[in-house]
């Protein structure tokens, strides 16, 4: 006992224990900002996300995003980036597709209209990140499309002489119909002579 | 004669009597007859190399393209690539033995075979990548079943070209076999074990009763005829219209009028490239060195490099033309094919394919049957990857336009496609079952045109006695009236095709009814070939 005594009232003892207030104070101070950031995140905006479908003249589904979370200050709600993706299962993963992006009001609104190519169940997506590239905020909702845009909706307008593209394919057709039969009538006709049983000898 | 002749010359037709080779009818059925040592390891290996795309093929069914390196940016990539070079590869062995049975290039007769084999094992697995690119198997009853049909769609009319074409190649292949099915049918009498009796079988329904009487002969040559025209402009038909998958869509790289030509040159280089690889294993596994001789090698060398040198220069053109057009999106394309991002795939292309063959051929010392095989072999592989070279980069061009952005083109990310086990598995799946299929195909048919040529030996030994004649040397058995300046001297006759094209061969010295009038300049002479129901040849 003398002996811890006589350590703990020596000067490297002392040394000792002023570094390990000062680790752990360092570690304190680094968990400040984190409490810090984890507090901005709570403050930061929420997102609500809306869907509807249209039959005007195109089959379109408005997507409405509005921001909130941060109604004190409008000044922050208005001219924000949201970009709106819809959830697609041709690739692995279940990725999005970007469908494209709106701008928010001053009431923190921000609209897409968007033309599906596909009917069925979707997810729809809205998102906004910082500068950074960090999200910040994003909503979800499922709506079932029930028309869809063909997608050749253009092409079809854009190709050239269409009465003589169908006589094309006519003329086309009976080329290959031709030579099928050409190469089919060979092939029997070799096969049935080859095959064709000896003659007896006279 | 002997009774053989005389049983050959009933085959055959002619007057002229065939003279059997024990020999070469003895190495043409060795694949058939005997089983290599190593014959069942390789077909394990390969087997085993198949069974491993087969399950990759399944993973990415049940987990999606995504697993392929597939990505909204990256939509086309390698299962494309493969269809292209696979299909493309196949045209070489049916176009160049087309192009040598009308021009009556003699020497092609130990090549044929081998040639149309490779083409009618590549086209199927070619096609089958039609499978793994749609993703869902399912697809593919759309494509077939006709109420789905959309005569817009390129992948439609890719299907009619190729499925035509795989039926022109079968024809092909199987017509020139005819006259062979009775010798090989005479080889596996009598022998036991189920593939000998499925050999039997097969002879049998294929045609094993030809005779070679005269209507048959005539029927098999004007058959053989019309294929080998038919198949020429079906080959290059058919890789026009694959080429429009790309060509008709509205994306920098693909919608290029230069591309039809383009792939069907390109098919053509790859596809001769492939049978001289083939024919070279062939002759050092079967040993058929005997009949395949390296200046066949060296002629396909030359046919090589005029293909190459045209393909290169069409890339030049290709890249010049759209790299200095002004166009925004072309040039973007074009930098990262050249120095960009693409530069590896795209230079290696340029020296593996383009330069080093060429050199090959140019210096004497490499001109040579390993100096063809090797680069052939570099052939294969670079055109494949140049077939990655055309088919990604412009996929992963970010085109997303926007008015808002300055000329209407939006400064995005390039994509990435990202190779993953998936599509190598399948690729190399691929490749072995070229090999694999070769293997089995001839361990059923003979792997030389035994009759064809027979009757090319024949024919050599009789201009060969002909020769001696001229030098006053009469050759045995040869008749007088062959001396020379006799009248209806073979040396004599004029330049032309044999006296039908179509009809038996007379003996020589005796003009064919109808045929061309002799007494024509001493040069044409040997280079007719004879009517054989190969079209004759030219040495």
């Amino acid at each position: 006992m003398r002996a811890v005594a006589r350590m703990v009232g020596t000067r490297r003892m002392r040394s000792l224990g002023l570094a390990l207030a000062v680790i752990l104070g360092g570690t304190a101070g680094a968990v400040v900002p984190l409490a810090t950031a984890a507090g901005a995140s709570g403050s930061s905006p929420s997102m609500t996300l809306r869907a509807t479908g249209t039959q005007a003249r195109v089959p379109s589904v408005v997507l409405v995003a509005r921001l909130g979370g941060r109604a004190s200050s409008p000044a922050t709600q208005a001219g924000v980036s949201v970009t709106f993706s819809v959830g697609v299962d041709e690739f692995a993963g279940r990725p999005r597709l970007l469908l494209g992006s709106g701008t928010t009001d001053a009431a923190g609104v921000a609209r897409f209209v968007y033309h599906p190519t596909w009917t069925g169940r979707q997810d729809f997506v809205a998102s906004v990140t910082d500068a950074t590239g960090t999200l910040v905020a994003q909503a979800t909702t499922t709506f079932v499309v029930t028309a869809a845009v063909p997608p050749t909706l253009s092409a079809e307008a854009t190709r050239p002489d269409g009465t003589l593209g169908r006589y094309v394919v006519g003329v086309l057709l009976a080329i290959l119909v031709l030579l099928w039969i050409v190469l089919v009538t060979v092939l029997v006709r070799v096969h049935r002579v080859a095959g064709r049983q000896p003659r007896q000898a006279a | 004669m002997s009774d053989q002749q005389a049983s050959d010359a009933a085959r055959t037709g002619s007057d002229v009597p065939v003279r059997p080779r024990e020999n070469l009818r003895t190495v043409a059925m060795r694949p058939v007859l005997e089983t290599p040592r190593w014959w069942w390891p390789a077909v394990s290996v390969l087997g085993a190399i198949v069974v491993l795309g087969i399950v990759a093929w399944a993973v990415q069914v049940a987990d999606g393209l995504g697993v392929a390196g597939y990505n909204d940016q990256a939509f086309w990539a390698i299962y494309e690539a493969n269809l292209v070079a696979f299909i493309g590869v196949s045209y070489g062995g049916a176009v160049v033995s087309a192009i040598l049975r009308i021009t009556k290039a003699g020497w092609r007769a130990p090549l044929t075979r081998i040639a149309e084999a490779t083409a009618l094992v590549t086209l199927p697995v070619g096609m089958l990548f039609i499978v793994p690119h749609l993703g869902s198997p399912q697809r593919i009853w759309e494509l077939v079943w006709p109420p789905y049909w959309n005569l817009s769609s390129p992948i439609l009319w890719d299907f009619f070209a190729v499925s035509t074409y795989l039926l022109a190649t079968i024809v092909f292949f199987y017509l020139p076999l005819v006259p062979d099915l009775p010798i090989a049918a005479a080889r596996v009498q009598g022998r036991e074990g189920v593939r000998m009796r499925a050999c039997r079988v097969l002879y049998r329904a294929l045609g094993g009763s030809w005779e070679g009487r005269a209507s048959q002969r005539r029927l098999l040559e004007g058959a053989i005829g019309l294929v080998a025209i038919m198949i020429i402009p079906m080959a290059v038909s058919v890789h026009s219209v694959l080429s429009f998958a790309f060509a008709s869509s509205s994306r920098a790289g693909y919608l290029e009028t230069i591309l039809p030509v383009y792939f069907v040159v390109a098919a053509l280089y790859s596809g001769i490239a492939l049978v001289v690889v083939a024919i070279a294993a062939a002759r050092r596994l079967f040993h058929l060195e005997a009949y395949i001789h390296p200046r066949h090698f060296v002629r396909l060398g030359f046919i090589l490099v005029a293909l190459g040198a045209v393909y290169l220069y069409l890339t030049f053109t290709e890249y010049l033309v759209d790299g200095y057009s002004g166009t925004a999106d072309l040039a973007a394309w074009v930098h990262q094919v050249v120095v960009g991002r693409y530069w590896i795939p795209f230079w290696f292309y340029f020296l593996a394919a383009g330069v080093v063959p060429l050199v090959l051929m140019a210096v004497r010392r490499t001109r040579t049957m390993a100096g063809v095989v090797a680069g052939s072999s570099l052939v294969v592989v670079a055109m494949w990857v140049k077939r990655l070279v055309i088919v990604i980069p412009p996929a992963t061009e970010p085109l997303v336009r926007s008015p808002l952005a300055a000329g209407g083109v939006l400064a995005g990310d390039w994509g990435t496609y990202r190779f993953t086990w998936v599509p190598i598995s399948i690729t190399l799946a691929a490749t072995a079952a070229i090999p694999l299929l070769l293997l089995v195909l001839f361990r059923f048919v003979p792997i030389l045109p035994v009759t064809e040529m027979e009757e090319m030996e024949t024919y050599e030994e009789e201009i060969a006695e002909a020769v001696e004649i001229t030098a006053g040397v009469p050759a045995p058995g040869i008749p007088a009236s062959l001396a020379r300046g006799a009248p209806g001297a073979y040396v004599n006759r004029p330049l032309g095709p044999p006296a039908s094209a179509f009809a038996p061969a007379p003996p020589l010295g005796h003009p064919a009814p109808g045929g061309p009038p002799l007494g024509g300049p001493i040069a044409g002479g040997p280079l007719d070939g004879p009517a054989t129901p190969f079209g004759g040849g030219q040495r």
